[in-house]
């Protein structure tokens, strides 16, 4: 933060020399509640256990990697599941409808048909992706706002798919589905 | 120092034991070595991955001192071949020339004495008879040139070549004593504390051990070290050298290896990974503020670099780290020579090697891995700290953001930096991408116009620019379609003025809103920005992918200038940070365009 600070006296100077306006005051407590990382992480957790709780038929998953910024946690989630190409729209139509009901705000949206995308905000301001990557594999990130610094654990949630202990690669989906999977090859 | 050495000790001195003996310690740092790499990749992640609670947690910090412990081992060990190499190499350049010497006295059956004199026989024509001159016995002069020859006799001719070959054989010895004492005192320093702990305090100690073992062993090795040379050749120098001599400059000189562009990413590592060590303990219990701030950055890349990796999680390598300037650090996500597709992110403004670099520039660089992974497993991305970015306290110099010169300055580090990307990748046909953020974007436009371009570089993506330095994409050197701009709408940065807005509105001499709405007037299209056109304008010709657009600059909370750094963060913009993820692995053509500004 202490980064962004500073530059704040650089827009000074230069507004000193341009004689743009502008009022500067502390930049304390802004987007940090009483909130720390690991709670935000648990936050985190909760807001994909829900997620995937309500698909229905249900998807398998993994635990992705967590990352952690200074003041920031990603959580994500890959799914295991073949989704098959036929079924990707109703899969993203499942999750968009579940986003919105929960009173997601739809940020953005990328509707390219082989790599599609849906970006939403949860009113705690959560950031929930939901990308399309490589052979249709479908992945899901949840991202904190800055949040007190705190030592971050890995999930507790129990993955519904192998979890590929000391592996670099998460593999590409291999769990057939009768529905999600259909007309896969 | 052996004050008795005589020539014959010198003449008998077998170099060769001495080079057994450096085998010897070669070997053990090699174990050592190993030891540690089985202890940080198997040991450690199979209890992490496998145990939880207070004994397996106790465990993990035994562990990880055992490896602490070898990989000192493996540092000074390393040093004592070295030293061991060093001194046979100057001895042996002492013994030959004694041995010249002693060659040249039996060639004109001269005696060369156990004390150095030497005995000549009769020679020459005396001045009044015509008899030879009588012979004699001569000692060293000492240092050459001091005993003006007399003039005065016509000397017997073997009297001067008697003279040389003394002063020869007790130079050579006189500079085997010095030599001898000046290693013993490097050898003897060599020792490490008692006890298991390798504290700060010992690596402190190996890095002053290096620094003289480097000193002594110069002439041994460094010269070779081909630091002109291009990345490829560097590549191929590398490559030709047996593995001792890669061992023994690894030990030595783990921070010209670990930054020298052109060497493999897995040595660069390894050799980095010494070299922070040896930095922690020059920089601990420094307490200028550039010290501690640079300290507390190095830990936490140390930290990260010991945590291990999770499933699905890109290995993290360390290509560069120094405490040169305002710190330099480079630390790939996924290894950049077997991926084929590899992304440098060049970051910017205010940007230095401290904690906040090694947790947020170092998490977008791994989001961008994994981001990237998503599409094509075969992908890595590096933060590259290679230069130094204008830093706002540099004071009211003011506006070192506002000048050329580190960019132009990094641009040159940074076109080395993809040249050995390119050279050391392992496919065919890697794919590479350039990532500016906010003056990083302008030292990424001043790299595209030195020599050919940034070398391999296939795409180019500006985020938050003040202008890169040219008006037009295609002047970026990878065509226009492969040019990939963000830019958020409250960013201030990418809302500075031009110059000449900027002179139009002091001109003016009037303060306030009506200065800028002044300055408008001197460029109508509104897309100058201080270095140069806005990326993000119709008239630059670039690619614009959406980004969030940030809060306000004057937010509910003060002054904000969080826009500016919220491009890669999936924690504020998840969407630019696909869009990022999508060109850097190759399938820029699935970005989602926005229209120009």
């Amino acid at each position: 933060m202490i980064r962004e600070y500073r530059f704040a006296a650089v827009v000074l100077t230069f507004c000193a020399l341009s004689g743009c306006a502008g009022e500067v005051k502390p930049l304390a407590g802004a987007g940090r509640g009483e909130m720390d990382m690991q709670e935000a992480a648990t936050r985190a957790d909760s807001i994909l256990d829900d997620l995937f709780n309500e698909v229905r038929p249900a998807v398998r998953w993994t635990h992705g990697p967590t990352t952690t910024g200074s003041c920031d946690v990603t959580r994500r989630r890959a799914v295991m599941t073949i989704v098959s190409a036929e079924r990707r729209g109703s899969f993203l139509g499942v999750v968009d409808r579940l986003w919105r009901k929960s009173g997601y705000r739809m940020k953005s949206i990328n509707n390219d048909p082989d790599v599609p995308a849906i970006f939403a905000e949860t009113k705690d301001g959560f950031g929930v992706s939901l990308i399309v990557g490589g052979e249709g594999q479908v992945f899901f990130e949840v991202d904190t706002p800055c949040v007190e610094k705190s030592e971050v654990a890995e999930s507790t949630t129990q993955a519904t798919a192998p979890t590929y202990e000391g592996m670099e690669h998460i593999p590409r989906p291999n769990i057939r589905s009768p529905f999600w999977s259909a007309g896969a090859p | 120092m052996t004050p008795t050495l005589t020539w014959a000790q010198l003449r008998d001195l077998k170099c060769a034991e001495l080079e057994g003996a450096a085998d010897g310690w070669g070997k053990s740092s090699n174990r050592a070595d190993a030891a540690r790499d089985r202890i940080e990749g198997q040991l450690l992640t199979g209890l992490r991955d496998t145990q939880e609670g207070e004994a397996a947690r106790a465990a993990v910090a035994r562990l990880r001192r055992l490896g602490r412990n070898f990989q000192y081992v493996y540092t000074e060990c390393g040093l004592v071949r070295t030293t061991l190499n060093s001194l046979a190499h100057e001895m042996k350049t002492q013994q030959r020339a004694l041995r010249e010497a002693l060659d040249d006295a039996a060639a004109l059956r001269f005696t060369v004495h156990a004390d150095g004199t030497v005995t000549y026989p009769a020679g020459g024509e005396g001045l009044i008879e015509g008899a030879p001159l009588r012979g004699g016995t001569v000692a060293s002069s000492g240092p050459p040139g001091l005993v003006p020859p007399s003039g005065l006799v016509a000397p017997n001719p073997n009297a001067a070549k008697a003279q040389d070959i003394a002063d020869r054989v007790t130079g050579a010895v006189r500079a085997a004593a010095e030599i001898d004492w000046r290693y013993a005192g490097i050898l003897r320093r060599l020792k490490a504390e008692e006890g298991l702990k390798v504290p700060d305090s010992t690596w402190k100690d190996a890095a002053a051990d290096a620094a003289e073992v480097r000193d002594a062993a110069g002439a041994y090795l460094e010269d070779a070290i081909p630091h002109d040379a291009s990345p490829a050749e560097r590549r191929d120098w590398w490559a030709g050298l047996t593995q001792e001599q890669r061992e023994e400059y690894l030990a030595v000189y783990p921070d010209r290896i670990g930054n020298l562009d052109g060497i493999p990413a897995l040595v660069r590592d390894a050799a980095n990974r010494d070299n922070l060590q040896l930095l922690i303990g020059k920089l601990e219990g420094r307490d200028d503020e550039r010290s501690m701030t640079q300290l507390a950055g190095l830990r936490e890349i140390d930290r990260q670099l010991g945590a291990g990796a999770k499933p699905g999680e890109p290995p993290m390598f360390l290509l560069g780290v120094s405490d040169e300037g305002n710190g330099r650090a480079i630390v790939s996500f996924g290894n950049p020579d077997t991926a084929k597709n590899v992304a440098t992110y060049v970051p910017g403004l205010n940007t230095a090697l401290d904690k906040d670099f090694a947790e947020g520039d170092l998490k977008r660089a791994r989001d961008t891995a994994i981001g990237a992974r998503y599409h094509d497993p075969s992908s890595a991305a590096i933060s590259w700290l290679g230069y130094d970015a204008p830093q706002a306290v540099d004071g009211l110099s003011s506006l070192a953001v506002a000048g050329d010169g580190r960019a132009v300055e990094g641009g040159r580090h940074l076109n080395n930096f993809t040249a050995g990307l390119a050279a050391t990748n392992e496919n065919s046909d890697p794919h590479l991408t350039a990532i500016g953020h906010s003056y990083g974007s302008r030292t990424v436009g001043a790299a595209t116009q030195q020599g050919d371009g940034i070398p391999g570089i296939d795409d180019i993506v500006l985020l938050g620019s003040p202008g890169v330095g040219v008006d037009r994409a295609e002047e970026l050197g990878v065509g226009r379609e492969h040019v990939f701009v963000g830019a958020a709408e409250n960013d201030v940065v990418t809302k500075m003025p031009s110059k000449q807005q900027v002179a139009a509105g002091a001109a003016t001499a009037l303060s306030g809103p009506f200065a800028y709405f002044v300055g408008d007037a001197a460029d109508p299209g509104d897309d100058d920005l201080w270095f140069g056109k806005d990326p993000a304008s119709r008239a630059f010709g670039a690619n614009r992918f959406p980004v969030d657009e940030g809060p306000g600059v004057v937010s509910r909370h003060g002054l904000s200038i969080d826009a500016h750094s919220q491009y890669f963060d999936p924690v504020r913009d998840p969407a630019s940070a696909n869009s990022i993820a999508l060109i850097s692995a190759g399938r820029s053509e699935k970005v989602k365009p926005e229209e120009h500004r």
